[in-house]
């Protein structure tokens, strides 16, 4: 039987508590929203199911996590796995969407063992784009050319 | 102070001025809201509207820009960060959000052109104010389908939120608002409201469909818009004053110079993001962001997103375009 227990030298993330996550179509569409920076970033399916083992604590290191993305999509390759998901890891810290912390990994029972997950590819976040600037919608370009034209 | 005083999604709006006269627009502009008798209340949102001269103005100094559309920008105060100040040429408004009150402040450039004064400077100021209590705008238009389902129809100025709409009434839609939602929490339930005013409709589409439009009440308004009372023509007034819990339809309209109208599905996230674009404000505090995010999360839960390609038929032939929708 596997154990999420981590490695003694592997960092345990968790999900940063502003990172709003929102399931739009189960396991195949998703969005976060960075509530700190207003980024806004769009998850395929291997990228919803790490972010979901990281949120609900299910896995909290690479090396747990590579696991259970090798079991949930059925790949033989575990070096696959690991360097995805280590990749993945990678660009959630760059974007500031994961911390460290000193608690040990959660081993809360996963809620995806059971589901048929899509064909595999690399985990992808995508920031689509910034809704940070302050926006004044509705008339006022109007109102502004009718003033410039008195 | 001459004064005018209504409710307003679940507000109590007062409107002051150091001229009856400057009220008159406003009278105008929130025809459909029943004004009030009742002294206002401490929660009542107030807006004063004075004569320039009386602005003090903090120097460009003190001023950190938020926002800047043309000449309308928005400004915080760094040594009163809760005071926000809108510029809009002849006009400036001095807003005090959490205590719900702002002041404009007006030369006579401003009075002369009082539709650009209600419907943007002014309403600027109140959507800042409704912000603060959770009252969170949203730039979209509103109809109700035949069989009873909800649609938005969202874009940035000029996408043809105004003409689609108008034309899903000729079609037979219930046409609710052009231009302004208002979404709120009560009771942690999601409700969204049209904001009950005039449709600006543009002058050629005014006139093309003259014939239909018979009886339409229709204002010039500046440039090339018309004020045309579009709830009245197509009798959606109480529809428009009931509140709504989700959307099933939302529509993203871009005109283009093409003959035929076409569609085609747009991804949950897409139609997200763009609906943040198009929250006025989305940025503004925190804690309203993370609220206004939820609400919108919430209405849009089951909604069916399309992108709309706009042609000429949606003027020669509205009905064929919404039997493409429905």
């Amino acid at each position: 039987m596997q154990t999420n227990a981590p490695q003694p030298d592997e960092a345990v993330y968790v999900t940063k508590a502003q990172a709003s996550f929102t399931e739009l179509l189960a396991e195949r569409e998703a969005i976060i929203l960075d509530l700190d920076n207003l980024h806004y970033y769009t998850l395929n399916a291997p990228a919803i199911f790490l972010w979901k083992q990281l949120g609900e604590r299910v896995a909290q290191t690479a090396t747990t996590l590579a696991r259970r993305l090798a079991s949930a999509f059925n790949l033989n390759d575990d070096t696959q796995a690991e360097r995805d998901v280590r990749g993945f890891l990678d660009s959630l810290r760059s974007f500031g969407l994961i911390e460290t912390t000193s608690a040990p990994a959660g081993a809360t029972a996963s809620v995806f063992e059971k589901l048929t997950f899509a064909a595999y590819e690399t985990p992808q976040l995508r920031l689509s784009n910034s809704l940070s600037q302050v926006v004044l919608s509705g008339s006022s370009t109007i109102a502004t050319a009718a003033i410039a034209t008195g | 102070m001459p004064a005018i005083q209504f409710h307003f999604h679940g507000l109590l709006i007062v409107i002051e001025a150091d001229e009856a006269q400057w009220l008159v627009h406003y009278e105008d502009y929130f025809r459909a809201y029943v004004p009030v008798a009742a002294l206002p209340t401490t929660d009542a949102l107030r807006i004063e509207l004075r004569a320039s001269h009386l602005a003090k103005r903090p120097a460009e100094s003190q001023l950190e820009r938020l926002a800047q559309t043309g000449i309308v920008s928005l400004w915080r105060a760094a040594t009163e960060p809760e005071t926000l100040w809108l510029y809009a040429g002849a006009t400036t408004f001095e807003i005090h959000p959490s205590s719900g009150r702002a002041t404009g402040y007006l030369d006579e450039a401003a009075l002369a052109m009082p539709p650009i004064l209600t419907n943007t400077y002014s309403l600027f100021a109140l959507l800042l104010l409704l912000r603060w209590r959770g009252v969170y705008h949203l730039h979209a238009a509103a109809a109700q389908l035949p069989d009873g389902r909800s649609c938005w129809i969202a874009g940035a100025q000029r996408s043809g939120k105004t003409t689609l709409v108008t034309a899903l009434g000729l079609a037979g839609w219930k046409p609710l608002a052009d231009d302004s939602l208002l979404l709120t929490w009560r009771d942690e339930q999601v409700v969204w409201q049209p904001m009950r005013k005039a449709f600006h409709l543009g002058n050629d589409v005014l006139e093309r469909w003259q014939s239909r439009l018979t009886g339409m009440n229709a204002q010039p308004r500046y440039l090339d818009r018309h004020s045309v009372a579009a709830l009245e023509f197509f009798q959606t007034q109480e529809l428009a004053a009931q509140s709504y819990a989700t959307v099933d339809l939302v529509l993203f309209p871009q005109v283009q110079p093409i003959t035929r109208t076409s569609i085609a599905p747009l991804a949950t996230s897409e139609a997200l993001r763009r609906l943040a674009e198009q929250s006025t404000f989305f940025a503004l505090w925190k804690a309203q962001t993370a609220r206004q995010w939820q609400a919108l999360l919430k209405a849009t839960t089951t909604a069916q997103c399309l992108e709309l390609i706009t042609g000429e038929d949606l003027l020669s032939a509205p009905e064929r375009v919404a039997a493409l929708i429905a």
